[in-house]
């Protein structure tokens, strides 16, 4: 077809060449032979219509349409515009010849006819070419000026002498006029195909040619029919051999030998394929799903089974499973009962779970939004979650009660430890509310004495609880009232020490001023210290003087010796042999501790420097001459005699209340503001042998017993617990300490302080104890 | 001098400082990039552990050497190096262009399984079922996920998964292990006793999915690589030991009909067994004893009716539901539940019982047949409690619970007066409570003043001051204690305190409630 084509296109060239005019029109217009259908050359009268109505710019557009493929020469216009005008009849009988567009493309066949057309019309053409230029009113002011510049203006362009061709003005309006009315009136008819052209001022007639064109270029096609936009491609080399090469080069080798590398490959092939390298496509399919099949392949993998549960992993370390997820309680149903429902600030986290909804009914309840995300995390706590066994063999609760129900059976019982104050048996009464802070008991067991806020020391009988008698301290100064501490002569003399404010006194604490009755022991001793008194050389830390103090049952007035220490005094203690006594005052430094001599009214300083930071209290030791010594976190044990430091021990928690020595003289416990009391056996260590913590508030009072093996501690929670505290005399056996009593509200806590003091009775295993709340009782086994 | 150089100790040679490294460490030691590492550690079961002195810090996670050893000897490890060259040649020729080579080498990409991992991190299958809550749960969630190319949820590996769910539940509805059921906010718990061991696992709500950005499916994806794996042999012992065939067929019609459970049927394995019972009825024929033993249940197809499915036939029951498959429809004789979800009912049909949902489940976990009438249709529900909680021990028991109790002990006989004589007992309960506090009170108060009491008459108090020594020595336990034990000690007193601080307050709201209806 293409072929066809070609030649046939060859052969209407050849026969174009002949006149180089024909060349041109077959160029120029070849397509521009066929006459318009009646419906088209309405449409293309309305189009020019608008363009005649006067308007310019409108009729500038319709000139460039028409003219559209004329635009490279100037000259061709002129000529092509006279030759449309020329040919005006004639056209119509070809009518019968032509299609419409539709079909235009398909036949390349009528191509042949249409062109001989073209020739024939070209023939005319020439004939018209030769008239155009008798033409008179022929246009000479060029393409490029527009028409617009002469409106105004008489003349329009110039004629070759530069003479100015005149507008025929009514002539030619008249003409336009004409136009008009006749397209009007319609006497131009239906199929007038004329038009009005202004550049040159006269009417038109468009060839069947010339409207076909336009048709095709108003609808987007190439004007000419001929045209073809996607020509078949021709090829230039065929696979048919020429009798003659374009080339006379010798045929390349690889042209006709085999190729080494394609062998290589072949032979590659040949042999992974016998390998089976390479494998068709359904073997390999095959070959696939068998292995798929094998991989999917489930058989009994604990065939031997050996039931037990393993808590080794395979690597030898122990195996952790994982917590297991914490199941749902009541609260996270879908339908709670409605208790669970109310939480407004609920703390537990349990009760949290799934945030309170409720749902009358299953269908209601939608997807949970965050079940992908949990069930992720989990994922991420099981590989990147430390494990820990949890130390089963130490820290559960029946494991600890196991160990507990050991340790108890280890222990002895307290019952078995009878005996040991347990009941309430008596109540010693003060002015209601005083605080008492300090109780004393005879050595011989009838007497107690106490000593309380209101600076008055009381002496009671301790079988009967009657008040024998009611010492009223001298008001040297009112600078300090309380009694702070009081302690009853060990030296079987009824010598009281009593610490108030600033000063010790010492009074003879069965004197009565009743008739005939005789002057007690320690009246006696008193009145011979007396008697020195004048005579010895007052001390300059300690002033010894006489005091009056006033019994306030009896009503009599009974001398006694006060001691002036000039700082403030807390606690005072005596010697085994009741000669010697100690004070402290907590701000004195190196006066702190002081030694006093009650046979010689004579006092000591036993350091030369402060030892250790504020002073809380000081001992002697039961038989040795040795001074322990208890500031604010060390206890220290001086051998007087050596004049050496024996011992230091170390309280590991809080700040030393209270000390009391062990009868044999080798243990003591203190008592500290962290509620503790401390055990500290001096063959062993400086370290505390055992920290009881049994007390919720600072410990005000600890106290051992004489004979028995108890000890007792007076807290500021208004407790006072009772042990037991077995000091064996083998090296080998520790203390044995077990809790024997509790004795829960022994005193009430007023102002932030419950028990001040306790105090065991020297014979019986009897506890007095004292407390803010102005209370002394006793209790006993 | 140099004995003494010698003999000192090098840093980091001994104790927790050479038995434990950092994950960094364990990365640059294995030459692994963490995503590889994460995947092994997975696979493996490898978990960072707390070593008691931390070397490098304590915001570090610490990994056992020995732990890494045997990764390091992982012969997984090998196979996944292989594969990741593997996948580089076949990204190198789909860049060029090749993708015949492409899909050629996709085809014989190296290939690994999972069963001896399996097998060495459960050497008994004992441990395999205590360890089986967390693989359930995953599988029952992919089951009912979408696959998604975006987040690397492969088809098979979801398909799989709905297979092993139904599996699973075909093998309890088998051996009517099934314990209790919870429709909790999150989903449906299951609690079935398997070998001796409690296996909880959850099922989310027959609900559609949606797949959260902020998850990282990779991370879940690995997991159920190896959880499917697990399952699969350990469904496969279990189904060997009640002498069925593994893997279970599956109908194509009622599967593709979604009827879940109902599609899969178990066969028996060998010839014996068949002489005792057909292989037919093995399907069917379901365990003697259960709770829904003879009953047949219909579901409306507002119910959950999977859930619903496997719970009854673990019972014994039968279920018909609307649908394809069915093997009852919905005016069949022999029904006797037809479980509805929804307000009303235009027409009822006599012979039949009408119960919500919850009845079933209720009713498992009390073990025993609830009276229908306070489920039935449109009815405000009782509560549904959770079968996990022991109430004893918390201290506080729900009114319903209290009341089916009553009911089970048989107290009761007609049900309307149940309701009122509950109530009554309530009330002689609260009674009691009250009772106790003032007696308690008036205790206190003698404690307080006994002192004195006990003074003025100390020989009449010997044994109650027994008593009392004995109440002190739980008290003076605690202050021989080590501080450790101590600590424990008080904790557990704590726990007990909040414990019945809560019981306290939920009664407190229940007597509220109950005031205000």
């Amino acid at each position: 077809m293409a072929g066809r084509r070609a030649t046939k296109r060859k052969e209407a060239s050849d026969a174009v060449e002949q006149d180089e005019v024909d060349v041109r029109a077959v160029e120029r217009s070849p397509s521009i032979s066929s006459a318009t259908d009646e419906s088209d050359s309405e449409d293309i009268e309305l189009a020019i219509d608008s363009g005649s109505d006067g308007d310019d710019d409108r009729s500038e557009d319709t000139r460039q349409i028409v003219g559209a493929e004329e635009e490279d020469e100037d000259d061709v216009p002129k000529r092509r515009w006279a030759a449309v005008m020329d040919d005006d009849d004639g056209d119509d009988e070809e009518d019968s010849e032509e299609d419409d567009e539709g079909s235009e493309e398909v036949e390349f066949g009528s191509e042949s006819e249409d062109e001989d057309e073209v020739v024939g019309s070209e023939e005319e053409d020439l004939a018209s070419d030769s008239s155009e230029e008798e033409r008179e009113h022929v246009n000479t002011i060029g393409e490029g000026i527009p028409l617009k510049w002469y409106e105004h203006e008489r003349h329009i362009g110039y004629d070759v002498e530069g003479k100015r061709i005149q507008k025929q003005a009514g002539e030619n309006k008249a003409s336009t006029v004409d136009f008009f009315l006749d397209k009007q009136d319609g006497t131009l008819g239906s199929k007038s195909n004329k038009v009005w052209d202004e550049y040159n001022q006269r009417v038109v007639e468009l060839t069947k040619e010339e409207m076909r064109a336009i048709r095709r270029i108003r609808k987007g096609m190439f004007p000419h029919l001929s045209v073809d936009p996607f020509p078949d491609l021709l090829p230039w080399a065929t696979k048919d051999k020429l009798h003659e090469p374009m080339v006379d080069l010798p045929e390349p080798k690889a042209r006709f030998l085999p190729s080494k590398w394609e062998a290589a490959k072949v032979v590659k092939l040949v042999r992974a394929m016998r390998k089976g390298w390479i494998k068709p496509p359904s073997e390999l399919e095959r070959e696939r799903k068998e292995k798929e099949e094998e991989e999917s392949k489930v058989y009994m993998l604990w065939s031997d089974d050996n039931k037990e549960a393993s808590w080794k992993a395979a690597n030898g370390l122990s195996y952790v499973p994982a917590t297991k997820v914490k199941l749902p309680g009541h609260a996270g149903s879908y339908n709670p009962p409605k208790e669970y429902m109310e939480d407004e600030n609920e703390d537990d986290k349990d009760m949290q779970i799934s945030s309170k909804q409720s749902f009358d009914c299953l269908r209601k309840v939608p997807a949970y939004d965050r079940f992908v995300n949990e069930q992720f995390e989990r994922c991420l706590d099981l590989y990147l979650c430390p494990r820990m066994r949890s130390r089963k063999g130490n820290r559960t609760a029946e494991n600890l009660q196991r160990r507990m129900a050991e340790q108890k059976a280890k222990l002895p019982k307290p019952s078995e430890l009878k005996p040991y104050p347990r009941k309430l048996a008596m109540e010693y009464e003060h002015d209601d509310g005083v605080c008492v802070n300090s109780v004393s008991v005879d050595p011989a067991g009838r007497w107690l004495a106490t000593g309380s806020d209101d600076g008055i020391v009381r002496v009671f009988e301790v079988s009967t609880t009657r008040c024998l008698r009611k010492w009223i301290l001298p008001a040297s100064d009112k600078r300090e009232r309380k009694v702070t501490s009081v302690s009853w002569c060990p030296a079987g003399k009824d010598v009281l020490l009593a610490v108030r404010g600033y000063q010790v006194f010492l009074l003879p604490a069965m004197a009565s001023s009743a008739k005939g009755a005789e002057d007690t022991p320690g009246q006696l001793l008193i009145s011979q210290s007396m008697g020195l008194l004048a005579g010895a050389e007052g001390s300059p830390m300690a002033k010894w003087s006489k005091a009056t103090a006033k019994e306030g049952l009896g009503g009599g007035k009974h001398d006694g010796l006060c001691v002036d220490l000039g700082k403030k005094a807390t606690q005072c203690s005596w010697h085994h042999k009741g000669d010697y006594f100690s004070t402290v005052c907590p701000s004195g430094n190196n006066m702190a501790v002081l030694v006093h001599q009650l046979s010689k009214c004579a006092t000591q300083t036993p350091f030369n420097k402060s030892k250790g930071n504020k002073v809380v209290s000081c001992k002697f030791h039961p038989s040795k001459p040795i001074l322990f010594v208890a500031s604010e976190n060390h206890v220290r044990a001086f051998h007087l005699v050596k004049q050496e430091l024996v011992a230091k021990l170390i309280s590991g928690s809080g700040s030393i209340i209270s000390m009391a020595i062990h009868p044999q003289g080798d243990n003591i416990i203190v008592g500290t503001t962290a509620s503790r009391v401390e055990w500290f056996d001096l063959d062993l260590s400086g370290k505390a042998y055992k920290v009881i913590r049994n007390h919720t508030n600072t410990v005000q009072d600890v106290d051992f017993h004489a004979r028995y093996p108890l000890f007792a501690s007076a807290s500021d929670d208004g407790q006072v617990h009772v042990f037991h505290g077995m000091v064996y005399n083998d090296f080998e056996t520790n203390p044995l300490i077990v809790p024997v009593k509790i004795l829960k509200n022994a005193h009430a806590i007023t102002g932030h302080l419950g028990a001040q003091s306790c105090c065991f009775h020297p014979q019986q295993p009897w506890i007095f104890t004292s407390g803010a709340d102005g209370k002394v009782r006793l209790y006993i086994n | 001098m140099v004995l003494n150089k010698s003999m000192k100790q090098k840093k980091g040679k001994k104790g927790s400082a050479a038995q434990y490294l950092t994950r960094t460490q364990a990365l640059r030691k294995l030459q692994l990039s963490l995503p590889e590492f994460r995947r092994l550690c997975i696979l493996k079961g490898i978990h960072p552990r707390e070593p008691r002195k931390k070397p490098k810090g304590a915001n570090k996670t610490y990994y056992h050497v020995k732990d890494l050893a045997f990764l390091l000897h992982e012969p997984l490890l090998e196979v996944f190096r292989h594969i990741k060259a593997y996948q580089r040649k076949v990204n190198k020729a789909k860049a060029k262009q090749q993708l015949e080579l492409a899909e050629k080498l996709c085809l014989r990409r190296p290939q690994y399984t999972l069963d001896k991992l399996v097998r060495e991190r459960y050497p008994s299958f004992v441990d395999a079922v205590r360890d089986i809550d967390d693989p359930l749960c995953i599988v029952n969630l992919f089951s009912a996920l979408p696959a998604s190319k975006g987040y690397k949820i492969p088809v098979d590996s979801v398909h799989n998964s709905r297979k092993l769910s139904l599996e699973w539940q075909a093998y309890v509805v088998r051996a009517g292990c099934l314990k209790k059921v919870f429709v909790a906010v999150k989903g449906f718990y299951y609690q079935a006793e398997v070998c001796g061991q409690t296996v909880t696992w959850l099922v989310p709500h027959e609900r559609s999915q949606v797949l959260p950005a902020d998850v990282d499916y990779r991370v879940m994806v690995t997991f159920l690589e190896f959880y499917q794996t697990m399952l699969k042999f350990v469904f496969f012992k279990l189904y060997h030991d009640v002498n069925l065939k593994y893997p279970p067929a599956l109908d194509a019609d009622l599967e593709s009909n979604a009827a879940g459970l109902n599609a899969v049927i178990t066969e028996g394995e060998g010839a014996a067994l068949d002489e005792e019972e057909g292989a037919g009825e093995v399907a069917e024929g379901e365990r003697e004893g259960g709770l829904f033993d003879g009953m047949v249940f219909f579901l409306s197809r507002e119910t959950p009716r999977e859930s619903l499915t496997f719970v009854i036939r673990s019972l014994g029951g039968s279920v018909g539901w609307e649908g394809e498959g069915s093997k009852y429809g919905a005016d069949h004789p022999s029904i006797t539940h037809h479980v509805v979800d929804r307000p009303k009912l235009r027409e009822e049909v006599s012979g039949r019982e009408y119960v919500q949902p919850q009845w079933v489940y209720d009713s498992v976990n009390f073990g025993v047949a609830l009276p229908v009438d306070l489920y039935g249709v449109g009815k405000k529900l009782p509560p549904h409690l959770s079968p996990f909680v022991d109430d004893e021990a918390e201290g506080y028991t729900p009114d319903y619970a209290k009341f089916v109790a009553n009911l089970k002990s048989g107290e009761e006989q007609s049900i309307p007066s149940m309701k009122a004589q509950n109530l009554s007992k309530e009330e002689a309960e609260e009674r009691q409570e009250q009772e106790d506090e003032a007696r308690y009170r008036t205790e206190l108060e003698a404690e307080v003043s006994g002192k004195d009491v006990k003074a003025v008459k100390a020989g009449s108090g010997a044994g109650a001051s027994g008593e009392r020594d004995e109440d002190d020595e739980e008290e003076m336990e605690g202050m021989v204690m080590t501080r450790k034990d101590r600590k424990l000690y008080e904790a557990i007193q704590k726990s007990k305190t909040t414990k019945r601080e809560r019981a306290a307050k939920l009664t407190e709201r229940r007597k509220k409630n109950k005031t205000r209806k």
